[in-house]
């Protein structure tokens, strides 16, 4: 049963989702089939030794682990930041780990703050994701 | 495309790029987010939109920052994969029928080991010139 998504029922430091997603010619083609790319690194070869995922790949994967454990009707994505280590390669599995690491109100609406880890199967860190939105759309606010 | 390098002078703008927004590219990234289905959302419907408040229908705001990392990938190659930082806030919405061109500047370097840290302010504008999206990046060269 998903819990309720309000300010209050939201937990800081509370690990969201921790999955592994294994990275395949089809997730790539879709990833860059939405960004209009045809990038050689993606389709053919890369400098870093065989096919790439786009840096993005992982850009649904925040919102996609609020909604397993929160019924959410929407939210306002308000600021992304990306730090980009590693390409992820095709044929790897990545452990993908996304956390609330911070909520707060301003001008009396409730905001979240969601960060979100990958690391391959070496090891190796792929990128972090910070993901900021504000919580409450109107549906919500008058249920 | 001019590539970064470390001799850019502060105020280069990288080469803009523009994409037009639609709604099957919008849908078609909602069935990305939903495993192939199609779904009612803010996205994808105007009245689930409304429902919530907005005018219409309008863009996933991560959906344009895939586009912003392309532009980016292009212009610092491998620096960006391996070393490539992002800041946007999202302060306008996107709607179906806008083009949006992506921008960028440079205003800083910063050594980084045996490499430079490029900073670049960017920004998303639509055809109004507004902008949609807007921060900084940085790439190593």
């Amino acid at each position: 049963m998903k819990k309720k998504f309000s300010y209050e029922t939201i937990e800081v430091g509370e690990e969201l989702s921790r999955k592994e997603v294994l990275i395949t010619e089809e997730l790539i083609a879709a990833c860059a089939r939405v960004i209009e790319s045809q990038h050689s690194w993606y389709f053919k070869n890369s400098p870093f030794g065989g096919r790439i995922a786009p840096p993005t790949i992982f850009d649904n994967d925040t919102l996609n682990a609020l909604d397993e454990k929160y019924a959410r009707f929407g939210s306002i994505h308000a600021k992304q930041a990306w730090e980009f280590k590693n390409p992820a390669r095709l044929g790897k599995r990545v452990t993908v780990t996304v956390r609330v690491v911070d909520k707060y109100v301003k001008r009396g609406r409730g905001w979240i703050i969601m960060d979100l880890a990958a690391v391959d199967e070496d090891g190796l860190e792929i990128c972090r994701g910070k993901h900021t939105s504000l919580m409450s759309l109107k549906e919500e606010v008058e249920k | 495309m001019i590539r970064a390098h470390k001799n850019l002078e502060i105020g280069f703008e990288i080469e803009p790029r523009s994409y037009e927004i639609t709604q099957e590219k919008i849908d078609l990234y909602s069935r990305r987010v939903f495993g192939g289905r199609d779904t009612k959302n803010i996205h994808t419907d105007d009245e689930t939109a409304r429902r919530a408040g907005l005018p219409r229908a309008l863009a996933q705001g991560r959906y344009p920052i895939g586009y912003l990392s392309e532009v980016l990938l292009d212009f610092f190659e491998k620096g960006w994969v391996q070393g490539g930082q992002l800041e946007v806030s999202l302060v306008k919405p996107i709607f179906p029928g806008d083009r949006i061109t992506i921008r960028g500047k440079v205003k800083g370097k910063i050594p980084e080991g045996e490499k430079t840290r490029i900073l670049l302010e960017v920004w998303l504008e639509n055809q109004q010139g507004e902008k949609t999206t807007l921060g900084t990046a940085s790439g190593l060269v």
